[in-house]
C-alpha cells in the first residue's frame, strides 16, 4: 500500500501536467446525472466520460508502475471514436447522415484493425507495443468534419434558441479545440511516443494536454446545462 | 527516431486560433440569426393583430351605418306611416270593422318600430359611447332580465381600471356571452363579474343552465362563430378566454385581459 502511494506520488511529481490532464475528466464526472428525460445523445456522452475516467485512472496507475499501457491508448482511440460517433448519430437530424455515420463507424473500425496489425508486426511483443500509425490522424479529421458539419446545421437551421445553453454546442466546442490542437501532432505520435522513449517536442505535448483539459471543461459545461435545463 | 519539425508548432497554433474563431463565429452568427427570426415572428404577429383590429373597427363602422339607416330612414318612415294611420283611424266610424283593422295595423307598426329601435340599439351601443361601459352593461342587464331569467352585474368598482380603448371590445364579448346564456342555456340566473387580478382584468360570465361541450362546438366550423369571435377579439390585446363548461352543469366563461398594454390597446381606437 505504501509503495503504491509512493509510486503514484513519484509519477505525479515527474509528470504533473499529464496527471492533471488525466484527472481533469473528473470535472465533467461531477455533473453526470441529476437530469431526467435526457436526450439520447447525452447517454453516449456520459458513457464516454465513464470510459475516459476508467482509461485515465488505469493509465495513471500503470504508468506509476511503469507498465507499458500503449495498448490501452490504442483501445481508447477506437472506443472513444465509436462513442462519439454514437453521440453524433443521435444529434444529426437527417436519416442519410445517420446512415453515413454508421458506415463511417464500420469503416473506421476496419481501418483501425488493419492499422493496429500493421503498426505492430509482432503482436506478442508486449514491451515494444506501438501506437497506431494512421488511425489517430483519421480520427482527428473525422471529428473535425463532424463538428463542422454540426456547426453548419446549428447556424443554418437554427434548431435551438439559445446556443449557450445547448449542451451539444459546448461538447462540440471542446471537441473542435481538442482535435484542432492535436491534428498535426498525430502523424508524429507514432514515431515519437514509444514506450520509455522521450518525446522530442515538449511544447507540443503541453498543447496537446491543454486542449484535452479544454475538452473536459467543455463537457462539464455541457452537462451542467443539461442538468439545469431539465431540472 | 524522427523529430517533428518546428513548423508543426506554428501549424498547431494556427489551427487552434482557427478553431476558436469558428466557435466565436458560430455563437455570434447563430445568435444574430435567431434574433432576426424572432423579430420577423414578432412582426408577423403584430401585423396579424393590426389586421384583426382593423377588421373589428370596420365591423363597428358598418354596424353604425346600418343602425343609422335603420333608425333614421326606416324608423322615420314608420313613424310617419303611424301618424297617417292615426289620422285615418280617427276619420273612420268608431265601431266600423275598418277602424278595428286600422287599430290592429297601428299595433303592428308600433311593434315593428320597437323592434327597429331595439335592433339599432343592439347594433350600436349608444349608451356605451355616451355614459361608459358600466352604464352600457347595466342597460344590457336590464334588457336581458325577464320573467324566466335574472341577470346580475357584480364588481362595479373594477370598472375604473378599464381603459376606454378596451370598452367596446369588452362590451361586445359580454354581450355575446350573455346572449348565449339567455338563448342556449335555459338558465334562471346569469351573473357577470368584473374583477382585477394582479395586472389583468378578469370578466366572468356564469349561468346555472344546461352547459355544453366546448370541444364539440370548437370543432364544428359552422357553430361557434360567436365564441370564436371572442377569441379573435382577445387575440388583438393578447388576452385569454377560458371555458369552464361541461354538459349538465352551469357554464363559467372567464376572460382575461392584460391591463397594461398601451401599445396594443391603441390599435383598437
Ligand atoms: N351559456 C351556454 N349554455 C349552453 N350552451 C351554450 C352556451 N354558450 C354557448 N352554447 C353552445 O355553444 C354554441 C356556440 O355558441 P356561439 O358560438 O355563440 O354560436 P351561436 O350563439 O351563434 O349559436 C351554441 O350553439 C350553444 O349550443
Ligand atoms: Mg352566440
Amino acid at each position: 500500500m505504501v509503495s503504491f502511494i509512493e509510486a503514484l506520488l513519484r509519477h505525479t511529481l515527474k509528470f504533473p501536467l499529464t496527471v492533471t490532464t488525466e484527472l481533469s475528466i473528473l470535472l465533467p464526472l461531477l455533473f453526470v446525472g441529476g437530469y431526467k428525460d435526457k436526450p439520447p445523445y447525452l447517454r453516449w456522452v456520459v458513457i464516454f466520460i465513464g470510459w475516459t475516467t476508467f482509461r485515465n485512472l488505469t493509465s495513471i496507475v500503470t504508468s506509476s508502475y511503469r507498465i507499458n499501457n500503449l495498448m490501452l491508448f490504442n483501445a481508447d482511440l477506437l472506443v472513444r471514436a465509436l462513442l462519439l460517433l454514437a453521440m453524433f448519430y443521435h444529434t444529426f437530424p437527417y436519416t442519410y447522415e445517420k446512415k453515413a455515420i454508421v458506415v463511417v463507424g464500420v469503416l473506421f473500425t476496419l481501418f483501425f484493425g488493419f492499422d493496429f496489425v500493421w503498426s505492430n508486426p509482432n503482436l506478442s511483443d508486449w514491451q515494444n507495443h506501438r501506437l497506431n500509425r494512421y488511425s489517430y490522424v483519421v480520427e482527428n479529421v473525422l471529428m473535425l468534419t463532424l463538428v463542422l458539419r454540426f456547426f453548419l446545421y446549428l447556424v443554418r437551421e437554427l434548431p435551438v434558441d439559445n446556443l449557450l445553453e445547448y449542451p451539444m454546442f459546448w461538447i462540440c466546442c471542446g471537441l473542435l479545440i481538442a482535435h484542432a490542437g492535436s491534428v498535426f501532432l498525430s502523424p508524429f505520435i507514432h514515431y515519437t511516443f514509444v514506450w520509455n522513449g522521450t518525446f522530442k517536442l515538449p511544447v507540443m505535448v503541453i498543447i496537446e494536454q491543454c486542449v484535452e483539459i479544454t475538452r473536459n471543461i467543455g463537457l462539464a459545461i455541457a452537462l451542467s446545462h443539461a442538468r439545469r435545463l431539465t431540472l | 527516431m524522427e523529430t517533428p519539425p518546428d513548423s508543426l508548432l506554428i501549424a498547431t497554433i494556427a489551427m487552434l486560433i482557427m478553431a476558436i474563431f469558428i466557435v466565436i463565429f458560430v455563437a455570434y452568427y447563430q445568435h444574430r440569426q435567431s434574433h432576426h427570426q424572432l423579430t420577423v415572428k414578432e412582426m408577423l404577429e403584430r401585423h396579424r393583430q393590426e389586421l384583426m383590429a382593423a377588421m373589428f373597427r370596420g365591423q363597428e363602422a358598418e354596424r353604425r351605418r346600418l343602425a343609422q339607416d335603420l333608425h333614421d330612414d326606416i324608423g322615420t318612415m314608420l313613424s310617419v306611416a303611424k301618424m297617417t294611420l292615426n289620422q285615418l283611424e280617427r276619420s273612420l266610424d268608431r265601431y266600423s270593422p275598418e277602424r278595428a283593422q286600422a287599430y290592429k295595423t297601428r299595433q303592428l307598426l308600433d311593434d315593428t318600430l320597437k323592434n327597429v329601435r331595439r335592433i339599432s340599439r343592439d347594433l350600436v351601443p349608444t349608451t356605451l359611447e355616451r355614459f361608459g361601459l358600466l352604464a352600457a352593461l347595466e342597460e344590457l342587464v336590464g334588457n336581458a332580465t325577464n320573467d324566466q331569467v335574472r341577470v346580475q352585474l357584480e364588481g362595479h368598482d373594477s370598472f375604473e381600471f378599464v381603459a376606454p380603448s378596451l370598452e367596446v371590445m369588452l362590451y361586445r364579448i359580454v354581450q355575446e356571452l350573455v346572449t348565449n346564456a339567455v338563448r342556449h342555456s335555459g338558465a334562471s340566473q346569469i351573473v357577470i363579474q368584473f374583477f382585477r387580478h394582479e395586472d389583468e382584468l378578469r370578466v366572468a360570465v356564469l349561468d346555472n343552465g344546461r352547459g355544453f361541450d366546448i370541444d364539440e362546438v370548437q370543432q364544428n366550423r359552422q357553430r361557434g362563430l360567436g365564441l370564436r369571435s371572442i377569441e379573435s377579439r382577445l387575440s388583438v390585446v393578447e388576452g385569454h378566454v377560458t371555458f369552464d363548461v361541461a354538459p349538465g352543469r352551469g357554464s363559467r366563461v372567464i376572460v382575461q385581459v392584460p391591463l397594461e398594454n398601451p401599445k396594443l390597446a391603441s390599435l383598437l381606437i
